[in-house]
């Protein structure tokens, strides 16, 4: 057989791997293959990027009734800041995104990427002053508004009745301090003949809000000074680690992972919704799960006190609209209704926490759910907005370098490598030194 | 040139084509790209702005710390996971001498051996991510299995015992990864590396060591350890390369870098660095950094290493 036209056919091989090759690159970077934003047959799309919590549906099916179908709404769920962040980058806008820390908030802020509200806002008539007003240091960066939440949620007491009375143990009341709270935990606490947990009296508890009731902060008012390594933190510290370290009536990790594996399913909330503890602390939205166990006998009270001062946790998400997007208008037409009575009242009897604006979370639909009349407390949660208060910011560290520095020392702390005053010590010591050397070299900050 | 070299040359050059043009875009222009970051502070958003040596001083150097009375590293993140990353890499020793076991017991003329290199050889091709977290409770403190057979073993001796915190300690964290690590590798391709230089080994050296009395241990130092050092070599310098640059996955899945950071490796670190704070700047000299510690550690156990490599 002649060699040449077996030459050609390799070449002509070849040929065809490089011709798909650039056929291949064409069609990916064609525009058609972009992720939409663009009209399609008409309709103007706007992308949300959020959490994938069920309710989610009912709130598009909620626009859906209420605007027609001009704007179709793409959930894109899972809103992690990274992935966020990255589609940013790379020029793929969302419409609207969920951020749920005042941190995120200031750094998506710091990096321009967020559009000023303010004049849609006056155009559609939305008020700052009809939101709940803790919820300022999620919306604002400076004198502009960057974000609008829906929804927002302060941390209260949530026990499995049963546990409590087949434990013969009081239900908790409003007046409670944390000594009662924590009598409670140990009669709730159970274990084997070896000492392993079979179910704990109480979750995870987040430090913060037996942080403020003792008087401490985590930051000084300008942000400039770490204050962890006060008296009053540190004795905060010492109570709070108490729970874990010398009660045992709160779970480790490896314990919570232990847990799931024995019939729950893993992670707090989860374990209280299978019964594995009788008390944990969080907010409003986690009902959406809680309503799923229908043998679950929930109910929730104020969360305990010191008498010093009164302070629980609020969390928020707010949606924002990306600078760069081109459906401004259609994601404020979808944020504006976000806003509006109908979704509001999908908030209050879906569970998803507390309407974001103040008449609709006092409303006589949020107080009473027909569908759920078990639920006879909500007025516990409108009660602790009274003193409640977002996670503390400081503009002059990234937020992650914080985290990685508390989580580390409290790592050492739970190894009881350090004391919890100890642990309070090194946290305010390695914080203020980042805080000075990034008000020397701004640069270094995020 | 002829016709017939001119269509060869082009074939070639066309099959050639797709990995060397992969290579420049996917591999050249990003290293190109991430050296120059070195020089900036871009953080994905606003444009890049020419930083010089910043981002440099930033990570390698120290400052007098007034408030503290004392001078500090700059970064000194860094530093505790270089520590970590160098911690971790002692493994590679023993997982080179684990290989090498294997492959000498699997390059045993058996019945059913392939059978014993087919389940040596399995950990590499499970998923990754799934062994970590079958190891993540195996490690359990309170239900894995390792704690398990210790507590019942102290039941059956009559000693109460309690096995250790093996992720959730600072001591026992990183040990556990490079057991854990250990038992991955041990039937890797390293094995296969081993097995392929064993085979590779001329049989009339053998004859002539059985000749001259040579007991076992002689043979496998006189013979078949120098017989199998280029190979030794090649595995050496690649799981040195591999150890600055791994650890990643672990954090990820495992431990988030903790307890304590006990388990942060450079990687991770620049992961963290760029992806979650995209400080891609930063990140960047801190790539380029682990760069050129690699680059100096591959020349110089190239340059006293290769000393000792036979080429028979």
């Amino acid at each position: 057989m002649s060699r040449t036209p077996d030459l050609r056919a390799r070449a002509a091989a070849a040929g065809s791997i490089l011709a798909s090759l650039v056929l291949g690159a064409a069609l990916l970077t064609a525009p058609g293959c972009a992720p939409g934003r663009s009209s399609r047959e008409g309709k103007v799309t706007v992308r949300w990027v959020v959490d994938p919590n069920p309710v989610r549906q009912d709130q598009i099916a909620g626009f859906y009734r209420t605007h027609g179908r001009k704007i179709e709404i793409i959930l894109d769920p899972d809103a992690g800041r990274q992935k966020v962040l990255t589609q940013l980058a790379g020029g793929i806008y969302p419409e609207l995104f969920a951020i749920y820390d005042p941190a995120s908030v200031q750094v998506f802020a710091r990096k321009g990427v967020l559009t000023d509200l303010r004049p849609m806002m006056k155009k559609h008539g939305i008020r700052l002053e009809d939101f709940w007003p803790q919820l300022a240091p999620y919306m604002r960066y400076g004198d502009q508004v960057v974000g609008l939440p829906d929804n927002c949620g302060t941390f209260v007491l949530f026990y499995n009745r049963r546990l409590f009375r087949e434990a013969g143990v009081p239900y908790p009341r409003a007046g409670w301090d944390w000594n009662d709270l924590l009598e409670a935990a140990r009669r709730l606490t159970r274990r084997d003949a070896r000492g392993r947990a079979l179910q704990f009296g109480i979750g995870y508890i987040e430090p913060w809000m037996i942080f403020w009731q003792y008087g401490a902060r985590m930051y000084s008012d300008d942000g400039k000074r770490c204050l962890l390594d006060s008296p009053e933190a540190r004795k905060a510290a010492e109570f709070w680690a108490s729970f874990r370290l010398t009660e045992r009536v709160t779970p480790s990790p490896s314990e919570e992972q232990g847990l799931a594996a024995m019939g729950g399913w893993g992670g707090t909330a989860n374990l209280f919704k299978a019964e594995k503890i009788a008390m944990h602390i969080v907010g409003r939205w986690m009902i959406v799960e809680y309503r799923k166990n229908r043998k679950l006998e929930w109910d929730v009270a104020p969360i305990p006190q010191t008498g010093k001062v009164r302070a629980t946790l609020l969390a928020s998400k707010v949606y924002a609209i990306p600078k760069g997007n081109r459906n401004k208008e259609a994601a404020f037409t979808f944020l504006k209704y976000l806003m509006s009575k109908e979704n509001q009242l999908i908030v209050a009897a879906t569970g998803d926490g507390i309407p974001s604006i103040r008449a609709y979370g006092e409303s006589r639909e949020f107080l009473y759910n027909p569908d759920y009349p078990n639920e006879r407390n909500n007025r516990v949660f409108l009660e602790e907005m009274r003193w409640a208060r977002p996670p503390e910011v400081s503009p002059y560290i990234s937020e992650l370098d914080a985290t990685a520095i508390f989580n580390e020392e409290m790592d050492l702390m739970w190894q009881r490598k350090q004391t919890p005053s100890q642990a309070c010590e090194r946290i305010a010591a390695r914080i203020n030194a980042i805080i000075r050397r990034n008000i020397a070299n701004p640069n270094l900050r995020d | 040139m002829t016709r017939r070299q001119k269509a060869e040359s082009l074939a070639a050059l066309a099959f050639l084509a797709p990995n060397v043009a992969g290579f420049l875009v996917f591999t050249l222009l990003p290293v190109v790209g991430a050296f120059l970051l070195a020089f900036t502070n871009w953080d994905l958003f606003r444009p890049p702005r020419w930083v010089g040596l910043f981002n440099f001083v930033s990570l390698l150097g120290w400052h007098y710390d007034e408030y503290a009375g004392r001078t500090v590293m700059n970064d000194p993140f860094f530093w505790k996971y270089v520590y970590n990353t160098v911690y971790l890499m002692m493994a590679i020793p023993l997982g080179i001498a684990g290989s090498l076991i294997c492959a000498l017991l699997m390059n045993q003329r058996l019945r059913g051996i392939t059978v014993f290199r087919t389940i040596y050889f399995l950990p590499t091709v499970c998923s990754g991510v799934a062994i970590l977290i079958l190891w993540k409770w195996l490690y359990n403190n309170d239900i894995g299995l390792f704690n398990t057979l210790i507590r019942q073993l102290g039941d059956w001796i009559g000693v109460p015992m309690q096995g250790p915190n093996w992720l959730g300690s600072t001591e026992w964290a990183k040990p556990s990864l490079m057991l854990m690590g250990l038992w991955t590798g041990l039937g890797g391709f390293n094995m296969i590396l081993y097995l392929a230089a064993l085979q590779g080994v001329p049989r009339e050296q053998y004859e002539a060591a059985a000749m001259d009395g040579a007991s076992a241990w002689q043979t496998f130092w006189a013979v078949t350890w120098p017989g199998i050092s280029p190979t030794t070599f090649f595995i050496l310098i690649m799981s040195v390369i591999g150890g600055f640059q791994g650890g990643f996955m672990t954090a990820n899945v495992m431990t988030q870098g903790g307890p304590a950071g006990s388990t942060t490796t450079i990687e991770y670190y620049i992961y963290n660095v760029a992806f979650t704070r995209f400080l891609m700047g930063y990140a960047s000299a801190i790539a380029w950094v682990l760069f050129l510690v690699i680059l100096a550690i591959t020349l110089l156990t190239w340059r006293f290493g290769g000393r000792r490599v036979t080429y028979v």
